[in-house]
């Protein structure tokens, strides 16, 4: 643990401090401890940070040992567009001269944000030169499309891997590409030590990203984002160090990782059978789909995810099907924290169908549903939970949580259907409130019924809950 | 082992957290909020907050404020880090934009303090390892150094210079790019 007080004499000993009194009178930068300097700092621009070694001894000490540089045109550019390419001239002009400034030490990070245009190509190069001759260790190209409609097929920044010889592409530790196209050549050997990876926008083909995720196996930490492969993406190859993985709108036909000690998984998009069959240990999954057949979906993740944990599952638009006896064996035999999450404008009166997904989850523990739709307001019809017939009883059962309840006749029967069917129950909260996204309610002024719901939750839950279960409903 | 997560709202099976400040003072929080400290994550993990959790370095002003914090973002603290990442209520409400905007502005007006206030969230964010509190701090230190002279920033923040001339002066050729 980190010594607080302890920074207050500790840290100062670079230069003799002038002794103050114990109560702090004022505030003092020399207060903080260097780490902390470091942070500050560090979200200067270059300029800046060099500046700030004239300060004080400490703060001398404070920038001399952390050889990171920042070039951040995004965030410096709040000019107009018809003042960009101005702009980036200057910005080129000056990170020229800052890297000539630095070059022949060591910059363990640079990172560089501008918007791409063509005249940087060249720069661009030299500036991965820079980072090839400094030993860089994390490498953050952030290129912003200038016109991201426009821009999105277009040509973009050729990351120059032959320039990287065999030491610099062995320091590489954390990468993060934006905007970038890599074309590795085809004996690339990925990078070995690599541990987190970022790509967005990357342009690149399916077989290329394959080659090289699959030869870069220190990876910890992936997250791909917008990268359009219109392909499947499939690791055969063991990536054994793998503990997070996230997938945000690629366009993907199908995805699979061998990643045995995968923890996180994280995926954002439409829906493709998704394979994490190796991942053992998988502790947490957060999933979001769009427009899904909900059946189909759900018989995917059985065979997907079938390690998963604690899961959090999020679906837009869901088609729910009236059935619910699918022959399938299969089951989330690990799952034990089960999040729902339904935006449904259509088919309220099939709630209750939402049974032949918790069929497949015996040793679920604690269980929460939220709902989001203005049409289950007090929607009536729909099947009887009797008409289920008999059901596997949820054993280990002991918490229920339900957001956005409106009353609907499908929410009290899939409610009373669980609490029926789990013998440990321990306690249960209903929420009128919607949750999982904003309320939204197109009849006036009045607002929703919450009384209402309110009443019909306590209602139906009264006659159906026995004694020492604890009921909530707001 | 950890149990979901739930936020407050839905308190209904969320185990509490007793953090006890250096004045003395008792805060219960839910875990969910308590953990986006991983000093005191650790401390769960390791079973040893039956009883409260002592934090001698941090005043019940501070505390106070750093739980208001740790509430406001525990539902959005899902997976940063992948290994630490939590099952939180987090995920969802990550794409609700409007959620989003709220915590902005929530942060900024958290920040409209006094700048010893500031610097004792600094050392509390530090001490409890909560990266999104600390970065948020930090953050605004930066951008209020941002386009002072050295002068000025060892006014603001009452720093000695212990420099001799001839060190300042070597310092300054070294870095006379930066200056002009």
């Amino acid at each position: 643990m980190k010594d607080l007080v302890g920074q207050k004499s500790g840290a100062g000993n670079i230069a003799a401090q002038p002794i103050h009194d114990t109560s702090r009178p004022s505030v003092k930068f020399e207060d903080l401890p260097l780490d902390v300097l470091y942070t500050i700092v560090s979200k200067l621009p270059p300029k800046e940070f060099a500046r700030t070694s004239v300060l004080s001894g400490k703060w001398r000490c404070v920038s001399s040992v952390c050889p990171r540089l920042t070039f951040d045109d995004v965030e410096e550019c709040k000019c107009s567009r018809g003042g960009l390419h101005q702009h980036t001239m200057a910005f080129i002009h000056e990170t020229n001269a800052i890297l000539q400034k630095h070059r022949g030490k060591v910059v363990e990070t640079l990172e560089v944000r501008v918007y791409f245009a063509d005249s940087l190509v060249r720069h661009l190069n030299n500036w991965v030169d820079f980072a090839v001759a400094s030993q860089t260790k994390n490498l953050n190209l952030n290129l912003k499309p200038e016109w991201l409609w426009r821009n999105i097929n277009n040509d973009r920044y050729v990351l120059p891997l032959e320039q990287f010889d065999n030491g610099s592409i062995s320091r590489l530790q954390h990468m993060q590409l934006c905007f970038v196209s890599l074309k590795p050549p085809s004996q690339f050997k990925g990078f070995p030590n690599l541990r987190k990876l970022h790509i967005s926008l990357l342009h690149v083909s399916r077989k290329d990203l394959e080659h090289m995720l699959s030869h870069c196996r220190s990876l910890v930490w992936l997250h791909i984002e917008r990268c359009h492969l219109y392909d499947y993406l499939i690791l055969d190859s063991p990536l054994s160090n793998l503990l997070y993985l996230r997938i945000e709108y690629c366009i993907l036909t199908r995805l699979k990782f061998h990643a045995m000690n995968l923890a996180t998984f994280q995926y954002e998009g439409d829906f493709i059978p998704i394979d994490l069959s190796h991942s053992l240990k998988l502790h947490s999954a957060n999933i979001q789909f769009t427009k899904v057949d909900f059946q189909h979906v759900v018989l995917s993740l059985l065979s997907g995810l079938p390690n998963v944990q604690n899961l959090t599952f999020h679906i837009w638009w869901p088609h729910l099907e009236k059935q619910w006896l699918w022959e399938t064996s299969l089951k989330l035999s690990c799952l034990r924290n089960l999040q729902l999450l339904l935006i449904l404008p259509a088919h309220v009166e099939n709630v209750l169908y939402l049974v032949s997904f918790l069929r497949a989850t015996p040793f679920i523990e604690n269980l929460e549903f939220h709902f989001s739709s203005y049409t289950l307001w007090l929607a009536d019809g729909g099947p009887r939970r009797q008409d289920i017939g008999q059901c596997n009883k949820y054993n280990y059962l002991k918490n229920i949580c339900v957001t956005g309840f409106k009353g609907a006749r499908g929410q009290v029967e899939l409610i009373l259907h669980v609490v029926e069917n789990a013998p440990a129950l321990e306690a249960i909260s209903v929420n009128t409130k919607q949750l999982a996204s904003k309320e939204f309610w197109p009849y006036g002024k009045n607002g929703p019924p919450f009384e209402q719901a309110k009443r019909i939750a306590t209602t139906a839950l009264g006659v159906a809950l026995p004694k020492g279960v604890k009921l909530c409903v707001i | 082992m950890a149990s979901a997560g739930s936020g407050d709202e839905k308190a209904a099976a969320a185990a509490m957290i007793t953090l006890i400040s250096s004045d003395n003072e008792k805060f219960e929080v839910t875990e969910a909020t308590a953990t986006l400290s991983q000093t005191i994550r650790h401390m769960i993990e390791d079973g040893c907050t039956d009883g409260g959790v002592p934090l001698p370095n941090v005043t019940s002003k501070i505390l106070a404020r750093v739980i208001e914090y740790c509430k406001k973002h525990a539902t959005a603290a899902a997976g940063e880090e992948g290994s630490s990442s939590s099952f939180s209520d987090a995920a969802f409400l990550e794409v609700d934009r409007a959620f989003l905007e709220e915590l902005e502005e929530f942060d900024d007006a958290f920040l409209e303090v006094d700048r010893a206030t500031l610097f004792d969230l600094i050392l509390a964010a530090n001490y409890l390892d909560i990266k999104g509190l600390l970065n948020l701090t930090c953050q605004k230190v930066a951008d209020s150094v941002k386009g002072k002279t050295p002068e000025q920033i060892r006014e603001m923040y009452n720093i000695v210079n212990d420099l001799t001339p001839e060190e300042e002066a070597e310092i300054r050729r070294e870095t006379q790019w930066a200056f002009e």
